[in-house]
């Protein structure tokens, strides 16, 4: 389990997140919905490292993430699939899944994992020699997405996986979110598009301005009218 | 003309292997190494002390230099690299290297004075020779050791896990993190492999420069030179840089002026950037969004 106890962070003099406290139970979808700016990213780069929290703790089983660095966090499982996809451009679809599991030794299961992954996604199983660079949005977003999964995570930080992609896509990535679920990975999911998200969450959370505005299982929020609201600031 | 060649390929060879080194410093870590010439000829001392104070053979001499430019590369990164996010840290960078350039020359002068010596090993002799085109055992050394490095440097990065790591860590340093990359161990196996090219470049500039603090100032330029010529990022680019630099130099040494050599090389490449700014096999990125 994944948990968050009063956490703050800020980039400078801004507050980006205030006081947020949350979990992710294990074989779970969480969402964490809001607005552009609400604070979501931040959420995420915190739990895998990229930026220290300022106040609170991050909690993963007994281990305090708030002091280790990135690749040790990576290494504990907790894999932090970027906004804005991310892939190595420059190397092959191949390599990008390589570097994914790059901290793993493990080679019988890294093997059973990477066929799983392509099974997940056999657009990429097409393209294992081509640059990065030259797949299309959507493809990008799937190998982001396999490369995350290639370092076995316990929790998946997936950072808004519908952006920018035609709504098919978007509609295969929720099911395969609900896939990685199903392979016993928790999954803390940012999306901007609340019914995307709320439709493979267990429970959800929505922020405004870095607070937890509203809480509760994906079904209550799916009929709440606040959601909505909480968009439009 | 063919000895013109021969002897710029050669003089090329060497620059190429500095300006890899260079380029792949710049790549990982972002940062310009000026003092790469200056740690090489620390390294070059090194292996001086090594034959001539503790009377070691030239082989174990040599090996000691080796390892001496991978320590020295490692310990510069870690010592005075600036490895924050804050925005200026390229900048701070990129002068500690040009204050260490200036900072190891003083102490080799310090230390072993600015008069030139010979080393006391070198390749004597001639390889190959047919009519006029005469092959020194030193050039086809540097040719041999040459092709054996790009080639090996080349496989490295493409097949190694460290190699892609330092290839991942060159495009997206922040995300290479989220694969559980250690950027700290990455970035000090990179100047550590960037030190010893620019290593075996001053071993064999050796005959021609002597030993000296400044033996390795000419060769930086030109190193740094052949690495824009290529695009600064772009390793085939760079290999073809030094080359065409090292040729050029030649040519106009022999055909024109001794004097001009480094102002025909300069001149050529503001006329190759103002014509190609991304380097001659450098390439502008198209991101999707």
């Amino acid at each position: 389990m994944l948990k968050l106890e009063n956490v703050f962070v800020a980039y400078g003099h801004i507050q980006a997140v205030r006081g947020i406290s949350l979990t992710v139970p294990d074989h779970s979808v969480v969402a964490l919905l809001g607005a552009n700016g609400a604070g979501k990213s931040t959420v995420l780069r915190a739990v895998s490292g990229l930026v220290k929290p300022r106040e609170g703790n991050i909690w993963y089983k007994e281990e305090r993430l708030t002091r280790l660095r990135p690749p040790r966090i990576a290494a504990l499982g907790i894999i932090h699939c970027p906004e804005g996809r991310h892939v190595f451009t420059d190397l092959t679809v191949d390599e990008n899944l390589i570097i994914g599991g790059y901290a793993r030794r493990d080679k019988a299961s890294l093997r059973r994992d990477r066929d799983w992954i392509l099974g997940l996604f056999p657009a990429l199983a097409a393209r294992l020699r081509q640059r990065a660079g030259n797949l299309s949005g959507g493809e990008q977003q799937m190998l982001a997405i396999g490369r995350a999964l290639m370092g076995a995570p316990q929790v998946l930080l997936l950072d808004e996986p519908s952006l920018g992609v035609s709504p098919r896509i978007a509609h295969l990535i929720a099911q395969v979110i609900g896939q990685i679920r199903s392979h016993g990975t928790a999954v803390l999911l940012v999306e901007q598009n609340s019914a995307i998200a709320l439709s493979v969450a267990d429970y959800a959370y929505v922020l405004q301005t870095g607070q937890i505005r509203l809480q509760g299982t994906a079904e209550e929020l799916r009929h709440n009218k606040e959601v909505e609201a909480s968009y439009l600031g | 003309m063919g000895q013109v060649l021969e002897t710029g390929i050669a003089m090329g060879s060497l620059y190429s292997l500095m300006a890899l080194g260079m380029v792949l410093i710049f790549r990982t870590t972002n940062v310009v190494n000026f003092a790469q010439g200056a740690m090489a000829m620390m390294s070059t001392y090194i292996a001086f002390a090594f034959l001539t104070s503790l009377h070691w053979p030239v082989w174990a001499a040599l090996i000691a230099a080796m390892a001496s430019s991978l320590a020295l590369g490692a310990l510069v990164e870690r010592v005075f690299i600036d490895h924050s996010s804050r925005p200026s840290a390229p900048i701070a960078s990129l002068i500690i290297t040009l204050g260490l350039y200036s900072v190891l020359e003083g102490v080799a002068t310090i230390i072993w004075g600015a008069n030139p010596t010979a080393f006391p090993w070198t390749l004597n002799g001639i390889f190959w020779h047919r009519g006029h085109l005469v092959v020194s055992t030193n050039d086809a050394a540097t040719f041999a050791v040459t092709l054996i490095l790009v080639v090996g440097l080349f496989a490295l990065l493409r097949w190694t896990r460290i190699g892609l790591a330092m290839r991942a860590m060159a495009q997206d340093a922040s995300t290479a993190q989220l694969m559980g990359i250690s950027l700290a161990k990455i970035s000090s196996s990179t100047w550590a492999l960037g030190s010893a090219l620019g290593a075996v470049s001053a071993l064999f500039l050796l005959p021609i420069t002597y030993l000296q603090p400044t033996m390795m100032d000419t060769a930086l330029l030109l190193a740094f030179s052949a690495a824009v010529l290529g695009g600064f990022s772009n390793l085939p680019g760079t290999l073809l840089g030094g080359l065409i630099v090292g040729v050029l130099e030649s040519l106009v040494g022999v055909y024109v002026s001794n004097q001009l050599q480094n102002t025909v090389v300069f001149a050529l490449i503001i006329v190759v950037l103002y014509l190609r700014p991304q380097g001659l096999l450098g390439r502008h990125d198209i991101k999707k969004v």
